[in-house]
C-alpha cells in the first residue's frame, strides 16, 4: 500500500519535472506580442464580429447560406407596404405636411387609412420588409383606422410617445409646443408609453389618455363611466371629465392623389407610379400644385398600391367636441420635467440653453449635413440625431501599458446642450436629477457635465451612460473612466452637459438621437 | 445660426474625457467591451496577449502558426464575453478559453496527420527551445510524449503541471468539477508515466522514478 502511494508520489513529481521542461519551451526569446498581431484581430472582428470563421465554418456558413437562401425568398415575396397619399405636400423624405386649409389622407394597400387635419406634419417609415410601419406624427392632429392583420405591426410616434396599434380605430393630437398629447379610442385597444406614460398602458375602445409634457403627467378618462380611470401605479396624473366623443361622418377628400408603390426605406421619390395622375412630386416648401381628379385606382388590395379614399372608413375627428386644449390635470405632484426641444434647437421646460452638436478633428459628420464646427443641432422629427463617421485612434507603443494615442484631437462626437440661453450656470433653477433618452448604434456612451468657473479640461462624467439612466450630482465625476475623483454636490454651477460618442481603434460609424431630456427634483 | 461660445467650450473638456482610457479593471475593461467599446478590447489584448501566448505556446510547442491561434483566442474571447458572469474573473475566463482554442487546434492537427497534411506535432527549428541540447532533445521528446495525449488530457497536463494551477482553477478551466479534475489528473499521471517509460531521452531527463534531476 505504501509502495502504491510512493509509487503515486514519484509518477507525480515526474509530471512536474515534466512541466518545468515545458516551460522551458517558452524562452525569453520568444517573440512578445506585436501591435500588427492586434491590428489582424480587429481586422477579423470587423469581419466576422457576428462570429463565424469563414475558414473554419464552412459546416455553419452552409446552413446558414441555405437558411439565408429560404428566408431571401419568403422576404423576397414580402414587400413594403404601399400606400398613396392626398392633400399633402413632401417636404422631405418620407415627411408630409397638409396644407393650412385642408387636410390630408393617407391610404394603406391593406386597407388601412389615415387622415391629418390640416397643418399638420408627419413622416411615414413602413418596413422595408413586412406589413406595417411607423407613423411618427411630428404636429397636428391624426385619425387612424387600422385594418387588423397577423403579424403586421403598426406604431404612432409623437413627441416621445409611442402608440402600438394592431387593429383599431382612434384618433390622435400631439401639440409639439405645448407639449401635450391626446389619444381618443373609438374601436379596439392600443398599447401607449412615452413621458410619464408608463410601458404598456392599455387604451381600450371608448378612453381617452391626455398627456402633458410640461408637467409630466397624464389621465385617463372612460366615456363609458362616470368617473375617470386612475393611471397605472406611479403615475400621479388626476382624472379628467370624461371627454364626449362625436362620430360625425367625414366629407369627401380633395383631389390630389399621390399613388406610392411598395418602396425602400429612403427612396420613395424615385419609386412614384403613375406621373400623369400623380404630377411633380413637390419640394420641399413648394405649395401643392392643383392637379386634376386622377383616375380611379384599383381597389386597395394587400399586393397593389392604395386604391382613392374611402373616406367613410375613416373615423371622425374624436376631437371634435374636446376642448382646443387640454386643461391641465391640477393638484399633481411632478415627477419629472420634460425639456421641450424647440425648431431652432433651443431649449425650454427646465432648460434654456442651445443643443449643438461637436465633434474632434477625425470626425466627419453626416448629419446634420451643414456642420461647420459651431451649429446648432436642430431638432428633426423631435429628435437631436447626429450621424457620421470617427477615423481611428492614432497610437504609439501599442501593446505596452504606455500606449499614447491621439485622444485629445480625435476624442469622437457629442451632442450637448447648455444650460441656460446666456451660458451662465444653471443656478437656483437647477434641478436635482437629469435622464437622457437616446437610441443609437450600439457603443459606449459617456454623459459629461461642466461648471461654470472651472478650467475647460475639467470635467464630470458618467462612463458607459445607458438611455433612462436617471443620474445624480453624486454621479457625475471627476475621471469617470477610472470609477474615482471628486464628485458634484448639486447642479447650480453646471452650464453645459453632453452626451458624447468616444472614438476607438479603428474607423467607426456612428448614429446616435437625443429623443428626450427629463429633469427631476 | 451660429453658436457663439457653447461649442467652443466644449471641445477641451471632451479632449479630456476622451483622452481617458476605460476603466481599466477587469471588470471595466470587460463591461466597457460588452458595449462594444474597441479600446476596452484593445486593452484587454494588450492585458492578456502574454498569457495567451505563453499557454499556446506551451501547449502546441512553438511553431510557425501559434499566432493564428492566438488570434483565434481573441476572436473566440470577445464573442463569448456575454458568457462571462462576473466580470472580475477575466483572467480566469481568458485561460479557459485559451485553452479550449489549444484543444481544438490539437484535434485539428492531429485530424491534418491522420490525412497526411503535415507531420503530427513534429516541432520545427524555432526560437524557444531550450539552448541546451540535451534540454532541447528531451523538450521535443516531451511534445511527441504529449502528441500521444487526447486534447482534454494535453490542456490537464499544461494547467497543471506547466502553468502550475491549482486544482480549483483547474477545475475552472475545464468547467469540470474539482473531484473530476482530481480524478482526470491521477489518471492523466498514469498515462503520462507509463508513456515515459518508452522514451529513453525523458526519462534519461528526469532519471529514475522518483530521483530525477530538477531540469
Amino acid at each position: 500500500m505504501k509502495d502504491k502511494r510512493e509509487t503515486a508520489a514519484f509518477a507525480e513529481v515526474n509530471c512536474q519535472r515534466l512541466g518545468a521542461l515545458a516551460g522551458l519551451t517558452t524562452s525569453a526569446d520568444a517573440p512578445a506580442p506585436a501591435a500588427e498581431q492586434w491590428g489582424e484581430i480587429e481586422r477579423r472582428l470587423d469581419r466576422r464580429w457576428g462570429g463565424l470563421s469563414l475558414q473554419r465554418s464552412w459546416p455553419a456558413l452552409a446552413v446558414s447560406a441555405l437558411a439565408i437562401l429560404c428566408v431571401g425568398g419568403w422576404l423576397a415575396a414580402r414587400r413594403p407596404l404601399g400606400y398613396s397619399v392626398e392633400g399633402c405636400t413632401l417636404v422631405a423624405d418620407g415627411v408630409f405636411a397638409t396644407a393650412a386649409n385642408r387636410e390630408g389622407v393617407v391610404a394603406f394597400a391593406d386597407g388601412s387609412r389615415m387622415s391629418i387635419e390640416k397643418g399638420g406634419r408627419f413622416r411615414l417609415d413602413m418596413l422595408p420588409f413586412g406589413h406595417g410601419g411607423e407613423i411618427n406624427i411630428d404636429d397636428g392632429e391624426a385619425r387612424l383606422a387600422v385594418v387588423h392583420r397577423a403579424g403586421a405591426r403598426w406604431a404612432v410616434l409623437a413627441g416621445p410617445f409611442r402608440i402600438d396599434v394592431t387593429g383599431t380605430r382612434f384618433g390622435v393630437r400631439w401639440a409639439r409646443q405645448q407639449g401635450r398629447f391626446h389619444i381618443a379610442m373609438l374601436e379596439g385597444e392600443v398599447l401607449v408609453a412615452g413621458g410619464a406614460i408608463p410601458p404598456s398602458t392599455h387604451l381600450r375602445a371608448g378612453q381617452t389618455l391626455s398627456a402633458d409634457l410640461s408637467v409630466s403627467s397624464f389621465a385617463i378618462a372612460d366615456e363609458h363611466s362616470s368617473s375617470a380611470e386612475a393611471p397605472h401605479a406611479g403615475a400621479t396624473g388626476a382624472a379628467l371629465p370624461a371627454e364626449k366623443i362625436h362620430l360625425d361622418s367625414t366629407g369627401q377628400r380633395g383631389s390630389r392623389l399621390m399613388t406610392v408603390p411598395p418602396r425602400k426605406h429612403s427612396a420613395m421619390v424615385a419609386h412614384i407610379e403613375n406621373p400623369v395622375a400623380v404630377g411633380a412630386v413637390p419640394r420641399s416648401g413648394e405649395a401643392t400644385p392643383h392637379l386634376a381628379p386622377s383616375a380611379p385606382s384599383e381597389p386597395a388590395s394587400a399586393e397593389s398600391p392604395a386604391a382613392p379614399m374611402s373616406p367613410q372608413l375613416l373615423p371622425p375627428s374624436p376631437f371634435a367636441a374636446a376642448p382646443t386644449e387640454t386643461p391641465p390635470p391640477t393638484a399633481l405632484k411632478p415627477v419629472g420635467v420634460h425639456v421641450f426641444f424647440g425648431e431652432g434647437g433651443q431649449l425650454g421646460h427646465g432648460l434654456t440653453g442651445d443643443t449643438w452638436v461637436a465633434g474632434g478633428e477625425g470626425t466627419t459628420f453626416s448629419t446634420p449635413a451643414s456642420w461647420d464646427d459651431r451649429t446648432h443641432l436642430r431638432p428633426e422629427a423631435g429628435l437631436l440625431c447626429t450621424s457620421g463617421t470617427v477615423a481611428g485612434l492614432s497610437c504609439v507603443n501599442e501593446g505596452t501599458p504606455r500606449i499614447l494615442c491621439n485622444w485629445d484631437r480625435n476624442w469622437g462626437v457629442a451632442i450637448g446642450w447648455n444650460t441656460r440661453a446666456d451660458l451662465k450656470a444653471w443656478g437656483d433653477e437647477a434641478m436635482g436629477a437629469i435622464a437622457v433618452e437616446f437610441r443609437g448604434r450600439s457603443a459606449s456612451y459617456r454623459l459629461n457635465a461642466h461648471l461654470k468657473g472651472d478650467p475647460s479640461e475639467r470635467i464630470y462624467c458618467i462612463e458607459n451612460y445607458k438611455s433612462g439612466q436617471v443620474v445624480r450630482p453624486s454621479m457625475f465625476k471627476s475621471e469617470c473612466w477610472f470609477d474615482k475623483g471628486d464628485t458634484l454636490a448639486d447642479f447650480t454651477r453646471v452650464d453645459l452637459f453632453n452626451l458624447q460618442s468616444s472614438s476607438g481603434a479603428s474607423y467607426v460609424a456612428f448614429r446616435y438621437c437625443i429623443s428626450g431630456i427629463t429633469l427631476y427634483p | 445660426m451660429e453658436v457663439a461660445l457653447s461649442t467652443m467650450v466644449v471641445s477641451p473638456q471632451l479632449d479630456q474625457a476622451a483622452a481617458s482610457a476605460p476603466d481599466s479593471s477587469d471588470a471595466g475593461l470587460v463591461r466597457a467591451a460588452r458595449a462594444g467599446d474597441r479600446r476596452a478590447c484593445f486593452a484587454i489584448w494588450s492585458k492578456y496577449a502574454t498569457l495567451v501566448q505563453r499557454l499556446v505556446w506551451r501547449f502546441l510547442g512553438p511553431g510557425p502558426d501559434y499566432a493564428d491561434v492566438c488570434q483565434e483566442v481573441f476572436l473566440r474571447l470577445f464573442k463569448r464575453l456575454d458568457e462571462l458572469r462576473e466580470p472580475a474573473a477575466l483572467q480566469g475566463f481568458v485561460v479557459s478559453v485559451t485553452l479550449g482554442v489549444a484543444r481544438n487546434e490539437s484535434r485539428r492537427r492531429r485530424i491534418r496527420a491522420i490525412v497526411g497534411l503535415v507531420p503530427e506535432d513534429v516541432l520545427p527549428a524555432a526560437p524557444g527551445l531550450p539552448a541546451q541540447d540535451e534540454a532541447r532533445e528531451a523538450a521535443r521528446a516531451l511534445y511527441q510524449l504529449l502528441g500521444t495525449l487526447s486534447a482534454e488530457d494535453r490542456s490537464l497536463f499544461v494547467a497543471r503541471f506547466v502553468e502550475k494551477m491549482e486544482l480549483t482553477e483547474v477545475a475552472a478551466a475545464h468547467d469540470i468539477s474539482v473531484s473530476t479534475a482530481k480524478r482526470r489528473l491521477a489518471r492523466l499521471v498514469e498515462r503520462v508515466n507509463a508513456r515515459l517509460k518508452s522514451s529513453p531521452v525523458l526519462m534519461e531527463y528526469v532519471g529514475p522514478l522518483g530521483q530525477g534531476r530538477d531540469p
